[in-house]
């Protein structure tokens, strides 16, 4: 799977989950940037990509995570 | 028991600030523990105790930013997790898996101030949401109040 393809699947992930279809995952785009976007929701979205990819993380590589860009790099690497 | 081998220990209020929240719960008849500062979660928390109610964990605000600021941004309160002890967490976890729940590790294991240094993890549940559990025989659970 291409870079471009997950940033695609992120993009519907996260309009899914924030229930918003305006929204696109970018590189820059961090939890600050949309309203709705809490430690628990976080924790949805997670479950989410998870499913979606067939990939699993570890707490500790949720809790590093600052931006959508390295959610992509992590699932990139996972995949 | 369950088939994870779990028992209820307390729910997790998170509030602005906690004066009416202890004071609505006074009024029920609880009482409030001691408040400990969590540095891992920059997070100030106070257990309050009822013989006959089930135990509430409050949680606020510190002056650091913290995973429950922005949950609060929209809202005063939300009782944002459950918790369970469980003598065998990982046992647990793979029984909740089996039994086709999607479960996603949240917060591993650390030592906790407020349940007598106990190990205390969160995950995150499909489905149903956020589950802290404290790493200790349920029959143990009377002894963590402080």
């Amino acid at each position: 799977m291409s870079v471009s393809q997950i940033y695609e699947s992120l993009t519907e992930i996260f309009q899914t989950v924030f229930d918003d279809d305006s929204l696109a995952a970018t590189p820059e785009l961090t939890a600050g940037d949309i309203d709705e976007w809490d430690s628990l929701s976080n924790l949805r979205l997670m479950l989410t990509v998870e499913k979606h990819f067939n990939i699993k993380f570890s707490a500790a590589e949720i809790g590093k995570l600052k931006n959508v860009g390295e959610l992509a790099a992590l699932i990139e690497a996972k995949l | 028991m369950n088939e994870f081998g779990l028992a209820f220990h307390h729910f997790g209020l998170a509030v602005r600030s906690p004066d009416q929240a202890f004071g609505f719960l006074a009024a029920l008849g609880y009482q409030q523990g001691e408040t400990v500062f969590d540095p891992l979660q920059s997070v100030n928390l106070a257990m309050c105790y009822h013989a006959d109610m089930p135990d509430v964990e409050v949680i606020w605000p510190s002056a650091e930013a913290s995973p429950i600021d922005a949950m609060l941004k929209r809202r005063d309160s939300l009782i944002y997790h459950l918790c369970y002890t469980a003598a065998d967490p990982a046992d647990a976890l793979l029984k909740m898996e089996k039994a086709g729940l999607a479960v996603l590790p949240a917060v591993e294991p650390r030592p906790a101030i407020l349940f007598g240094g106990h190990e205390v993890s969160f995950y995150f549940v499909a489905g149903f949401g956020l589950i802290e559990l404290i790493h200790c025989n349920p029959a143990d659970a009377t002894s963590l109040k402080t």
